[in-house]
């Protein structure tokens, strides 16, 4: 193999040389080749120059917590039961954390207070070099790369279907939302793709199909449409009216609660309501509306 | 509960057994959405997705790299950012202003670096995102599951669902292409990063 040969080698196999994931032979005929060649070794030092500096990034901080919300513990009044629980469960667990996402992005972010930051620009001018053996252009894949992925995808959805019958969600289902009713982001008709959480849309009589029974103790009861004061009443209801308790915030102080006339969720306060029974009440996550002046 | 126990139980739906996987999981998972992504709020949808869809499909997980197959998850949840974002492509100012990249009023005192130091990793870190990003949606993803997330080849090749040739040459190209694009912004990298020393380079 000549000079210019040997180079082409040398480089093509640089990446694999650094994870020492060649064949011994070749990693003995590059380990060689370098002992004398400044220019191999000039582009090793550079490739692992690369590959540290990828591994020194930075871990950023989360943003929020990934943990799904965990659903109330009805009590096993039968085997049936217990039974079309596991398989409502995953449902409604899958509804929930949903219900919330969606809650989550019809919020949007501005909940979070708005830092006065810099313009985030790299100081100076970034540039792509155009380099004549690797393509740039390309950012973002066509379709037909990800039919790969998609195929075997496919077989593995097909065969896990749950069986939570698709159904359309109603928009205003009232977590918090007091923003005009935006595009449900959240749930949109995504091509089939793999693993996608917008798969199962379950009605809202599933969502509700585990409610807990409670009792309205106060002489009247706002119910609204989010758990805090400043949310818009839908509705008022009287002592000892009965209420179905779907969940509550995570401070425990309001309580999500199913309305059927209209049909929707709206919040009402604990302290005006009292449980028939001692069960848990799942948390839903509704983020917080905070005012944005510091 | 160790790993083995806990996906165990989640299998069979108990959602705090699986909050506990998410817990050890979730740091990587958003830090490769977001290196993917480039920004944080697809970041935060993706691995949002990423965590229901495991859960959902936590039967299907059969043994072996339970990091690998997590990893595959979020690889998927990433291309359906992707895709609609192609449908929707003005960054929000939001996302900007949230910018894990950027510099924040609260700097995160359990690191044991130095403010100075601190402020200029994130600089390296936006460089690194910006850089990625100038990369081919498979390149970029094989770089960043290698020498962010330390995976394997045969890890990668399980969480992209391919071989692992293809990974080899992807990955090989990725670090070729990044090693241009640093080389060719080294001026806007703290000077610590800098490779020192180059003789040839215009």
């Amino acid at each position: 193999m000549n000079d210019q040969e040997m180079h082409v080698y040398v480089e093509a196999r640089l990446s694999e040389y650094i994870d020492d994931r060649l064949p011994a032979d070749e990693h003995a005929r590059i380990q060689n080749h370098l002992k004398t060649c400044d220019r191999c070794t000039e582009s090793l030092r550079s490739l692992l120059w690369t590959v540290n500096l990828l591994r020194e990034a930075p871990v950023p901080p989360l943003p929020r917590t990934f943990t799904l919300p965990v659903p109330v513990q009805a009590p096993a009044r039968r085997a049936g039961f217990v039974q079309s629980f596991g398989l409502a469960f995953a449902g409604v667990a899958a509804v929930l954390v949903v219900a919330v996402v969606s809650a989550v992005i019809l919020l949007g972010p501005g909940n979070q207070a708005a830092q006065p930051a810099a313009a985030p620009q790299i100081a100076g001018q970034f540039t792509v070099p155009a380099s004549g053996t690797t393509r740039v252009a390309e950012n973002i894949a066509t379709p037909t790369d990800f039919a790969e992925t998609k195929a075997a995808d496919q077989t593995q959805i097909q065969s896990l279907n749950q069986g939570a019958t698709p159904a359309a969600f109603p928009p205003n289902v009232g977590f918090g939302a007091a923003a005009p009713t935006p595009n449900p982001v959240a749930l949109p008709a995504s091509p089939p793709s793999a693993l996608s959480a917008t798969e199962t849309t379950p009605s809202l009589r599933t969502l509700t199909t585990l409610t807990i029974q409670a009792q309205v103790v106060s002489e009247t009861l706002s119910v609204r449409e989010g758990p805090d004061n400043s949310y818009r009443e839908i509705v008022k209801l009287k002592r000892g009216e009965p209420v179905n308790v779907i969940g509550r915030d995570p401070r425990g102080e309001w309580l999500a609660i199913r309305l059927d006339n209209p049909s929707t969720i709206g919040w009402v306060e604990a302290s005006g309501v009292r449980f028939m029974a001692s069960e848990s009440v799942p948390t839903i996550i509704v983020p917080t509306r905070t005012p944005v002046s510091r | 509960m160790d790993e083995r126990t806990c996906i165990a139980s989640a299998q069979k739906g108990d959602v705090p057994a699986f909050n506990q996987l998410v817990r050890a999981y979730q740091g990587l998972v958003y830090h490769t959405a977001y290196r993917v992504l480039g920004e944080p709020e697809s970041a935060s949808d993706a691995a949002q997705d990423a965590f229901i869809s495991a859960f959902k499909h936590l039967k299907e997980f059969r043994g072996g790299s339970f990091k690998a197959w997590l990893l595959r998850i979020v690889t998927n949840a990433c291309y359906d950012q992707l895709r609609a974002k192609q449908r929707k492509p003005t960054a929000s100012l939001d996302a900007l202003l949230n910018d894990p990249d950027k510099p924040s009023p609260g700097i995160d005192q359990s690191t044991a670096e130095s403010p100075q130091d601190h402020a200029e990793r994130r600089e390296l870190g936006a460089l690194l995102t910006k850089a990625i990003q100038s990369l081919p949606i498979d390149q970029r993803i094989a770089v960043v599951l290698s020498d962010i997330d330390g995976l394997t080849y045969e890890e990668i090749a399980e969480a992209t669902g391919t071989n692992i040739g293809t990974v080899k040459s992807r990955l090989s190209r990725a670090r070729a292409l990044m090693r241009e694009v640093l080389l060719a912004n080294e001026e806007l990298l703290p000077s610590r990063y800098r490779l020192k020393g180059t003789p040839t380079r215009a």
